[in-house]
């Protein structure tokens, strides 16, 4: 029985090696899409990257006004927004220095985010948006799945679909959550509408939406915007308040 | 709900209608049915004005929810409706002709919504009180007045409401309704309804939206002094049937009109007393506009054509069809206010 037992987990972390050990890839690109090698030093001479190209953690990966990238390699979908800069340490650990990405993945992962001030560490499955923000840190927007949210000073949180997490400072906190309307983001979201391939979870993101419509007793009529401090997140109203 | 004369009731003289001795006794169970509160969702769904433009992470709106999804909504509902042939009676179409207005208070609980990762379940209880009045008087009719037929329902369901990610929206529950006469007070016709459905709606174009709608229940009735005879082949069992049902509706958009032709085809088979062996099948037809006046105050205008067929005969091997074949025709208008909570 015991050796029953430790065959299985050998099993299991020599799979889990391969599969989080994987290198993403680019499977789709559109518009200027450079990366910068950091492993030459006292240079910074950005080149051009296309389909195919390892993302290797020496890449720094920067998207122009309309560049948009995506890696999809063992299940896990990753794409860059625009005039976004970021490396992948992994598959399953990115750094994102200014705007937004989305991960992707029905399988449950460790997956590390990090920005120049703040990292969390996600336990789970699912479909998650990440904006960097001006105050070093980054929103975490879970569009569906299940797990949790792990930071150094905030301890874990679990992951609601459509509820928004500020992750702040550093050591890592979180601030603020916000319920978002899933279904405006995901009319609006061009990570989730400008890229050939659907996403995987389309379907729960489905179900999240039909959650949120459930519990919904109204619907402000603002927009979050940027956090430009600890203290201080952008809020933009367009009317009153719909109860 | 469908009333209607017995076979023989409606060779009764005229001169015992008048004097009163109108039997009003009941040879049909219900048409009620659980409701589909996926349907009613899509259909209510209102189009969110606030167009924004896109971004890469898109438009982060903050949204006020319950913490259980628990909630509770009131309603009042009227109705006033020409129905052609309210008595469901065999042979032409337009038989005892008469306007109905229906009042119903009604109420529904949502006991929480539960997330069981590819199915969300939401239990319902609901409720409703609905009084029916026939208020047209027509000399001409056989009966001149129908309001002897008016009766208070009262109705009650448990409902399990269980989405899956594929879009289909499966439910199960159980109905208990009671009819009880306005003029004598006395229970005419009580009923529990256990039943299971299926809805999937799916997008036609921009601007139509299909649902399809699967049904199936038993109808376990106890009917009181049924159809008026003390024949020993009637029994208070005798309207306990089951059902299949299948209604497919286009849902069109237009501003803030919902535009709703639907058709429905139900089979329902009786095994009791009376009703050995029959079988109905029962097709309709209906046209719903719908316009929210605001958030909980809404206008409708509703038709809708039905016929019945019957199969089969009865102990004397008279065909239930000349029975029970009939043809209706409705159209009516509404207003209904709900508050939420």
């Amino acid at each position: 029985m015991f050796h029953t037992l430790l065959l299985y987990n050998a099993a299991f972390f020599t799979a889990a090696f391969f599969l989080y050990g994987e290198t993403p890839s680019v499977t789709f690109k559109v518009g200027i899409v450079d990366a910068v090698d950091l492993s030459i030093k006292d240079k910074f001479d950005p080149f051009p990257i296309d389909v195919n190209t390892t993302l290797t953690p020496d890449l720094l990966i920067a998207t122009g006004s309309n560049g948009r990238v995506e890696s999809n390699v063992n299940g896990i979908y990753w794409r860059l927004g625009c005039e976004t800069m970021g490396k992948w340490n992994s598959n399953t650990d990115f750094y994102l220095d200014s705007g937004s990405l989305l991960f992707c993945n029905s399988n449950d992962n460790h997956i590390k985010f990090s920005t120049r001030e703040s990292t969390a560490t996600f336990y789970g499955h699912g479909t998650i948006i990440i904006e960097a923000t001006k105050n070093g840190g980054f929103k975490f927007i879970p569009l569906e799945g299940k797990g949790y949210i792990e930071t150094q000073k905030g301890g874990s949180k679990k992951i609601v679909g459509g509820r928004m997490l500020l992750c702040l400072g550093n050591p890592s906190y979180f601030g603020d959550a916000y319920d978002i309307d899933i279904m405006l983001m995901l009319k609006s979201s061009r990570l989730i509408n400008s890229f050939p391939s659907p996403l995987p979870t389309f379907k729960k993101i489905g179900l999240a939406i039909y959650i949120q419509e459930l519990k919904l007793k109204g619907k402000y009529n603002a927009l979050i915007g940027d956090a430009t401090s600890e203290t201080n997140l952008q809020i933009w109203s367009f009317g009153e308040k719909v109860e | 709900m469908i009333y209607k004369f017995s076979y023989l009731s409606l060779f009764v003289s005229a001169s015992s209608l008048l004097v009163g001795q109108i039997n009003s006794n009941r040879i049909d169970s219900t048409d009620r049915s659980l409701p589909s509160p996926v349907e009613e969702s899509i259909k209510n769904k209102v189009n969110d004005s606030s167009n924004v433009i896109s971004s890469d992470t898109g438009a982060q709106r903050p949204l006020i929810l319950t913490k259980s999804g628990l909630s509770l909504d009131f309603g009042y509902n009227t109705r006033v409706s020409y129905k052609q042939n309210p008595l469901g009676a065999p042979g032409i179409l337009d038989q005892q002709a008469d306007l109905v207005w229906e009042n119903s208070f009604n109420s529904r609980a949502k006991l929480g919504v539960y997330d069981l990762d590819t199915f969300v379940l939401t239990p319902f209880l609901g409720g409703a009180w609905t009084m029916t009045d026939y208020t047209h008087q027509n000399a001409d009719e056989a009966i001149p007045d129908l309001g002897v037929l008016n009766h208070n329902t009262t109705t009650a369901y448990l409902l399990f409401l269980l989405q899956h990610q594929s879009g289909w929206a499966f439910r199960a529950g159980v109905m208990y309704s009671n009819d009880r006469s306005a003029e004598t007070d006395t229970e005419e016709y009580k009923e529990f309804y256990p039943s299971i459905g299926a809805t999937k709606a799916h997008t036609i174009n921009e601007y139509l939206l299909g649902v399809l709608d699967l049904s199936a229940g038993t109808h376990l009735g106890d009917v009181e002094d049924a159809d008026g005879s003390t024949s020993s082949s009637h029994t208070a069992d005798e309207l306990d049937h089951i059902d299949a049902t299948l209604r497919y509706s286009i849902i069109y958009n237009l501003d803030n009109f919902k535009i709703t032709p639907s058709y429905s085809v139900s089979y329902r088979k009786y095994d009791n007393g009376f009703n050995f062996d029959r079988s109905d099948v029962l097709q309709s037809i209906s046209l719903d506009v719908d316009y929210p006046i605001t958030e909980s105050f809404d206008l409708s205008i509703f038709s809708n054509y039905a016929r019945r067929t019957s199969s089969g005969t009865d102990e004397a091997q008279d065909s239930y069809s000349t029975l029970y074949d009939f043809k209706k025709f409705d159209i009516g208008a509404g207003l209904g206010i709900t508050a939420s909570f």
